[in-house]
């Protein structure tokens, strides 16, 4: 991240970047079901995005993606600004032509990168200062420079830089982080070359704090940006005080846009925040979870790397539709799991297909105003003994939904 | 099962070109097999392996790749054969008992049985282990146990070797006799003799008086023996075996013309694998190879072969690949072994038409050039 880029050019002018239309709303719950029109596709939510840091999918194609049915995925800009670069993104046309895929993408501002991956960073009022992991120089990457970077890219929804704290850090931190990350949002608004044909996101901090939320979510809905993303969680919080920043969270946010829930993936937890209404999901877990063995199903996960499964001549789940389920049994994924890298493929496949079914779920049902039943049976088939996380009980009561 | 053969002399050169049949699908030679380790082509899962066309409808699965997992027991419990259990279910699979994937460990086998090596080590297989391990496989074909050595191995050794490998085909053979279940898989005699010339004679000869299938010669490999050494000794072997009967050789490493034609009768099944090379992250071009680790792809959106019809080269640049690569994606070793697998399918493909149209010689001038 050395040299500057002008931006990656866009190929359809349109007037807006994003279009916004709410389906459907349950008539119990918070959940609604939209379509987000996004330059290169249309998305449908609620929709949960898979991560591929690289520009590639941990092993899958573009095609094994828009074959499982995604609409739009997440690039890593911390990884993508550092290899290949900003400038060979531009003379690639962006990250969509050079992965060669051809529907939505949304890049995250690489600050969160910096934060976890990187022991020196250092936060000022510029940005994030780092030292690179490649040499001994010290890079900083400002809100200018993150959507420099992303605009060269190219997604479909860029993030503004956000100081990022840990959702456990307290005391006047949190505070100053909030204050900041809404002058960071001014600074990348006025960076942003690519209107457009791409869309900023703000993102609201504010921590576990509710008053910080709420004064965070009152300042940038003033920006009036295409979407908000909800930051500062999934980092190890109180599953209690998560469900009730994000249920505060959906109840300000403006109907009209997407929320995006930042770095959110487990069944349970699409089901329960989607029930507060969220629209938009990302998480790595999914597909790291396949390269350690681990299957995703409805009624939990199979480690598919022990014994127990050794003669199991059943596939992973009989009613799921993926090519893995349908092609091999758990005794066969058992006996490649430890030496072939197709196995984290043939994972990753039913992996992502489960959660791009349970999503389609959700907005089916949604659609058909049976989401509260849904997520009855949902939660029936996870604890089969009715031994339901509290918090789960508790934000689904909250929203009407009595498990 | 069967095999068709026609012999077609080509200025001093008689090339086969034959047909091998299993109830509607065909395997046409010469061609090659594709390789598989536990049932895996390495890097593809089978979606991908379908975007090539004409892939032979029988996987070569070595037993060392399968011996340990999933092993006896699993495959027994299965009940449904490997190809099977390894979701080729429309195809059909092919057992050698040698993977030369590895380092020869010839040293280690004995009168009664050959060492196979494993991830957790080695494992003794007598000729009855392994044709019982076979049974519960139902394969299409499978190789006769043997105990192949290097061309720099000792006279003795190497016509110990050849005794062994005799013995062993005897008993295999003597075991199917008695198994109605085998009667279905075809036995390949396996054909040794290391460097030697009379020793490769006296094996190809002896093979040839027992009710085999088909023959697969044996320590040709690249590893194994020098390219000068092949082409001696390759047609003084075959001429020692029946002109009705298909050949398959092991482990030759790269498409090499001047082998097909040099040797007088050219062998029906090549064995090729796409593995060594994607792994090295080279790939083949027009029988060149590039390596695309080299920062001069870093802003070559080209495909790797322009006007090549695989689904990498459709799909994906070259500044792509060598981006995966040299960020260790594992996406890089998916798109390789894809591209250089249709390199080598179409590479006999085109061997084949110059030998039905008679163009062999044009074919060779544009190779050699």
């Amino acid at each position: 991240m050395t040299s500057p880029a002008s931006g990656t050019a866009c190929s359809s002018a349109i007037s807006r970047a994003l279009s916004f239309k709410l389906v459907a709303e349950c008539s119990t719950s918070k959940a609604r079901a939209c379509l987000i029109t996004l330059p290169k596709c249309s998305v449908e939510s609620p929709v949960f995005m898979p991560v591929g840091t690289k520009g590639t999918m941990k092993g899958l194609t573009s095609k094994q993606l828009e074959d499982i049915g995604f609409q739009i995925i997440l690039g890593n800009t911390y990884h993508l600004g550092t290899n290949p670069g900003p400038e060979l993104m531009e003379k690639a046309n962006g990250l969509h032509d050079f992965m060669n895929w051809k529907r939505s993408i949304l890049t995250d501002s690489g600050g969160y990168q910096m934060v976890s991956l990187l022991d020196l960073a250092e936060i000022t009022e510029e940005g994030v200062k780092f030292a690179s992991p490649y040499s001994d120089d010290m890079l900083l990457l400002t809100p200018e420079r993150s959507i420099e970077i992303q605009n060269s890219i190219g997604a479909d929804i860029i993030m503004q830089l956000d100081d990022v704290v840990a959702s456990t850090t307290e005391g006047p931190r949190v505070e100053e982080a909030m204050h900041r990350t809404i002058r960071w949002l001014d600074r990348c608004i006025t960076a942003h070359k690519n209107m457009h044909c791409q869309n900023l996101f703000c993102i609201v901090q504010g921590g576990l704090d509710m008053d910080l939320r709420r004064k965070c979510v009152e300042e940038i809905v003033k920006r009036d940006t295409p979407g908000i993303a909800i930051g500062g969680l999934s980092g190890g919080e109180d599953k209690q005080v998560f469900w009730k920043v994000v249920d505060l969270c959906t109840s300000l946010l403006p109907k009209n846009k997407p929320r995006y829930l930042m770095g959110v993936g487990y069944a349970v937890d699409l089901v329960v925040c989607s029930a507060l209404g969220v629209d938009m999901y990302d998480c790595v877990y999914p597909t790291r979870t396949a390269r350690f063995g681990t299957a995703l199903v409805p009624w939990g996960q199979l480690r598919l790397k022990q014994s127990q499964y050794s003669m199991d001549f059943d596939p992973i789940d009989k009613n799921c539709p993926c090519l893995t389920c349908k092609t091999y049994t758990r005794a066969y994924l058992n006996s490649i799991i430890k030496q072939e890298t197709v196995a984290c493929h043939l994972l990753s496949i039913h992996n992502l297909t489960y959660q791009k079914q349970l999503m389609e779920s959700i907005r089916k049902n949604i659609i058909q105003n049976t989401f509260p039943q849904f997520v009855k049976d949902f939660m029936k088939e996870m604890f089969p003994d009715g031994n339901y996380p509290q918090w789960a009980v508790d934000a689904l009561a909250s929203v009407n939904i009595q498990l | 099962m069967n095999f068709k053969v026609r012999v077609i002399d080509l200025a001093g050169s008689c090339c086969r070109l034959g047909a091998l049949q299993f109830g509607t699908k065909v395997v046409e030679t010469p061609g090659c097999l594709i390789y598989n380790r536990s049932g895996v082509v390495p890097h593809l899962t089978p979606d991908i392996l379908e975007t090539l066309d004409n892939v032979p409808p029988i996987m070569h699965t070595p037993l060392a790749s399968i011996i340990e997992e999933p092993g006896l027991i699993k495959l027994r419990g299965y009940g449904k054969g490997l190809a099977s259990f390894i979701g080729y279910k429309d195809n059909s699979v092919y057992i050698s008992a040698s993977d030369y994937q590895g380092e020869a460990m010839y040293q280690y086998n004995e009168n009664k049985s050959i060492s196979v090596w494993t991830k957790t080590g080695r494992t003794k297989v007598t000729p009855d282990d392994y044709s019982k391990f076979v049974e519960v496989c139902r394969p299409s074909w499978y190789q006769s146990l043997c105990d192949t050595v290097p061309a720099n191995a000792s006279i003795k050794r190497t016509r110990k070797s050849v005794d062994r490998t005799l013995e062993f085909l005897d008993q295999c053979l003597k075991y199917r006799e008695k198994h109605d279940s085998l009667k279905t898989s075809e036995l390949w005699a396996a054909v040794e003799g290391g460097g030697l010339v009379d020793e490769r004679q006296r094996s190809a000869k002896e093979s040839a008086t027992r009710p085999v299938f088909g023959f697969t010669l044996e320590g040709f490999g690249s590893d194994q023996m020098n390219v000068e050494t092949i082409f001696e000794l390759l047609p003084l072997t075959t001429q020692n075996l029946p002109v009705e009967k298909p050949r398959l050789i092991h482990a030759i490493g790269s498409p090499t013309i001047n082998s097909l034609s040099r040797s007088s009768k050219l062998t029906e099944v090549e064995e090729e694998n796409g593995n060594d090379s994607s792994n090295d992250q080279d790939r083949t071009a027009t029988f060149s190879l590039l390596n695309l680790r080299e920062d001069r792809y870093n802003e070559d959106f080209s495909p790797l072969v322009s006007g090549c019809k695989c689904f990498v080269c459709s799909n994906h640049t070259r500044a792509y690949i060598h981006h995966l690569i040299i960020n260790n994606e594992m996406l890089g070793g998916v798109l390789l072994m894809t591209h250089n697998l249709f390199q080598y399918i179409e590479f006999f493909r085109c061997i084949r038409t110059s030998l039905k149209n008679n163009k062999w010689k044009e074919l060779r001038k544009l190779f050699d050039a």
